[in-house]
């Protein structure tokens, strides 16, 4: 019991660590929404409704943030700073894209008359996973501003490397709880 | 998000040892500490007055239910309208109950005890320089702090605090036309209650993290403290329970303030029916106990592990069945996730589900039973050191019996039929979890005082608080399983108005009276931890002769914990009474070279860095230190980024 061990050590860092733990946090938040969800759509009272299109659309665009965020991490690995410009500015304005569709996604649904308020579950979960996701985006997005500032005054250096791997995996993170959400909410809303 | 700023920003890398020249502002050194020994002290002492307003609370209501016809005064004065002409108001008694179980639950049993001691106990004892994130930690108390400020202020709206019980049930939580508890105070709770969970979590991500990453060189799992275990278990349940029951309040905010019905339906309300149809309150039910059972594991574990620490300690002994504590900490931890819908027996859930989750619940008795065992065989034939550590490490053990053998009766479906929200359920929660892990938090403070603030506490004060509040802690719960048993439920405002509540008159006034003199003994403690603080005899480096790494740090708080190398662990934590050692512990630091080479760590003026800065380096200090991103000046424009090694 006497001879030090040495021992293998995680090899993550700390702070990556950290963020996995974050996420795993707020995966089980909205675990919990989902299966409150889930609880509530075989009662008497629900009824279906069709998901705008927009909704899909945006999909298609937060999927293409983290392409574009990832060439332009790709960039910077290849030490090219104007792919890092580009590829977070264009992360940047589709995750912006992305927050105006979903209100433009909420308008339409609105007029259908489907509110937050009443009785009707389905959209009221609706607008609660798709709100809250939208406020974990907004958090999302002043992080890749702050990368997105840095990179275009040319203060990204080799140092940079942690903040720019944790700013991907978080957006990333962001980008795969929408799609759980809204294939969520899509096939509840088949049958 | 925070990570992403805290990695941005950058803090100095804690291998490089210069602590001399840190200019520290009362602000930056007092209260946005990133040290984690302060953050210890600031959860010490905002855990222990919010917890001690909470008690009072519970004597206001104790006084109410013991002499409901009798007018005081001096609760107008204190209260005013709640307490027209010394008579308290019904609603604010709800008020009063509520705030009493979400203080001492929440803020004094989660917030305080693993804030407290996981803060404190995780990097000393695991021998790193401070937690993963020192950054995210400062964050964690100030949310826990803001949360707490904002609970206090629902004192002062104009509908008063929340009134739903501390479980805030809809529909009263979620109707601001139920009650007065119902209206702006709920919605104070459900912000505090948020506020606290993100510091809670932001604590958890980071014992989790320091844990699992930051050990010194020879500190592998099976050589930690079980503390240490138990504090990093219950982060790991909190991390899972939380985030569930944040979805079940922020569900119940959008009932309550928005309009939607996810908890409500069928509702009639002076005659008048709600629009609102198709909620289920089960629904509240399971996503709030979700968290409710772990909670109760949340509170303990940490409890136990403290105990560990207290008894093999102070009985010279090592813990007996080290491997069989370990397992059973994380047995609890697993099976308390599959417990939780022993809450709910009687709410019309299905019999069948009754019976599997009485099959669970009872499966707890396991783990807790092995635990209890080897507090007992540790203490047999140990040379047992009665101080006030010992005293509040044996009083826990002895509540978690006398609490938890009570645990067969609710746990089983038709056991707890009849006895569910009776004072049965007040006499058993509050004994096993509530002063069991109050004593574990009171012994904790008394054996770590001499480590957060350097000087002894007086021991004979110490005798006396113990004695008067486990007399006393005894004299108030133990009638109320009497009381119980004849079907006297909780949460009433007065017991006179029923013919058969009101034959339990006398024993109500005799808990009364055991509970006030019991909540006046503890200005004892209060006045000892601030005198101690200040005038207390000065500790030595190591005052119980304990082997584990906390106590190899100077007494002079260091940011960075120890003046030159970290140290490195030789040996498991509880080489106590070792044959053939010369004295009866070992350190974790002591290798059998040192022992060989005639170091003599028992005396007092024993300085541990002598061993620590001696040893060979083998990357011992790498280990702590990943990779910590330094900010370099402004490079030039055009200057490409280099590509990272490690990707």
């Amino acid at each position: 019991m006497d001879a030090p061990v040495t021992q293998e050590r995680i090899r993550l860092h700390p702070k990556e660590l950290l963020l996995w733990l974050y996420l795993g946090a707020t995966a089980m938040l909205f675990a919990g929404f989902t299966s409150a969800y889930l609880v509530q759509r075989f009662s008497e009272y629900w009824k279906t409704f069709d998901i705008p299109v927009v909704f899909w659309v945006n999909t298609v665009i937060l999927v293409g943030s983290s392409f574009t965020l990832w060439w332009a991490q790709r960039g910077y690995r290849r030490g090219d700073p104007w792919q890092l410009q580009v590829g977070l500015m264009a992360t940047m304005v589709m995750g912006v894209v992305f927050l105006l569709g979903q209100f433009l996604g909420w308008q339409l649904l609105v007029r259908q008359g489907l509110f937050l308020a009443g009785n009707h579950k389905g959209a009221s979960y609706f607008y609660v996973l798709s709100g809250l996701h939208g406020l974990h985006l907004i958090a999302g997005l002043i992080v890749i501003g702050y990368w997105t500032y840095k990179a275009l005054r040319y203060q990204v250096g080799s140092e940079s490397w942690l903040g720019l791997r944790l700013a991907g995996i978080f957006w990333h993170g962001l980008d795969l709880l929408w799609l759980y959400l809204v294939v969520f909410l899509q096939i509840n809303q088949l049958f | 998000m925070a990570t992403h700023q805290a990695t941005a920003v950058g803090t100095v890398p804690h291998t490089e040892v210069h602590h001399e020249h840190h200019h520290e502002s009362f602000w930056t050194k007092y209260i946005f500490s990133q040290d984690h020994k302060t953050i210890a002290k600031q959860f010490l002492l905002t855990g222990f007055t919010a917890g001690f307003i909470g008690i009072l609370l519970s004597g206001i209501f104790r006084l109410q239910l013991a002499f409901p016809d009798v007018s005081f005064p001096f609760l107008e004065t204190l209260l005013g309208k709640w307490a027209p002409e010394g008579r308290l108001d019904p609603n604010f008694y709800m008020a009063l109950v509520t705030m009493h179980g979400t203080i001492l639950v929440f803020w004094l049993l989660t917030g305080g005890l693993s804030g407290t001691f996981a803060n404190l106990l995780i990097p000393l004892q695991l021998g790193a320089r401070d937690m993963a994130s020192p950054f995210i930690n400062m964050l964690s108390f100030h949310f826990f702090f803001w949360g707490t400020v904002v609970l206090f202020a629902s004192f002062f709206v104009e509908t008063g605090p929340a009134g739903a019980g501390w479980t805030v049930y809809p529909p009263l939580s979620a109707l601001p036309q139920a009650m007065p508890g119902s209206g702006l105070g709920m919605i104070l709770w459900i912000i505090a209650l948020v506020l606290f969970v993100v510091g809670v979590l932001m604590g958890g991500l980071n014992y989790i993290t320091t844990v699992l990453n930051m050990r010194t060189q020879g500190m592998s799992p099976f050589r930690m403290p079980l503390a240490v275990w138990s504090l990093f278990t219950v982060a790991v349940l909190g991390l899972l329970s939380f985030p569930p029951a944040v979805a079940a309040f922020i569900l119940l905010l959008f009932d309550h303030s928005l309009g939607t019905s996810f908890y409500l339906s069928d509702i009639y309300i002076a005659g008048q029916a709600l629009p609102q149809q198709g909620g289920n309150v089960l629904l509240y039910l399971h996503l709030f106990w979700f968290l409710g059972h772990p909670e109760v594991y949340i509170v303990l574990l940490p409890a136990l592990g403290i105990t560990s620490e207290l008894i093999s300690t102070h009985a010279r002994k090592p813990i007996f069945g080290y491997k069989v504590m370990v397992y059973s900490i994380l047995g609890i931890a697993f099976v308390s996730f599959i417990v939780w819908a022993h809450h709910m027996f009687v709410s019309g859930m299905n019999p069948l589900l009754g019976s599997i989750f009485t099959a669970t619940t009872l499966l707890v008795a396991i783990p807790s039973a092995m635990k209890i065992f080897n507090y007992i065989f540790t203490l047999w034939k140990g040379r047992v050191q009665l101080n006030t550590p010992m005293l509040f490490g044996i009083g826990t053990v002895s509540f978690f019996i006398s609490g938890g053998l009570t645990g067969f009766f609710l746990g089983v479906a038709p056991m707890d039929i009849p006895l569910h929200n009776t004072y049965f359920v007040v006499g058993h929660f509050h004994l096993v979890m509530g002063v069991s892990a109050v004593f574990a938090m009171f012994g904790g403070t008394y054996h770590w005082f001499p480590r957060l603030w350097g000087r002894m506490m007086n021991e004979r004060l110490g005798y006396i608080h113990f004695w008067l509040t486990f007399v006393g802690a005894n004299l108030v719960f133990f009638p109320m399983y009497y009381m119980g048993f004849g079907g006297v439920p909780r949460r009433y405002y007065a017991f006179t108005e029923f013919s058969f509540t009101n034959k339990w008159a006398d024993l109500n006034v005799f808990i009364t009276i055991a509970a006030l003199i019991t909540i006046f003994g503890q200005l004892i403690f209060i006045y000892n931890f601030f005198h101690s603080m200040f005038y207390g005899r000065p500790a030595p480096r190591n005052p119980w002769k304990a082997t584990t790494l906390e106590w190899s740090a100077p007494v002079k708080h260091l940011h960075g914990n120890w003046p030159g190398k970290l140290p490195v662990v030789h040996r498991w934590a509880y080489d106590y009474s070792k044959p053939g050692s010369p004295v009866d512990f070992i350190p974790q630091y002591i290798s059998d070279e040192d022992i060989a080479r005639g170091v003599r760590w028992w005396e007092e003026d024993f300085d541990p860095s002598t061993v620590i800065d001696r040893e060979e380096p083998s990357g011992g200090e790498k280990r702590v230190s990943a990779p910590e991103p330094v900010i370099t000046p402004l490079p030039s424009p055009h200057q490409k980024p280099e590509a990272p090694s490690s990707s």
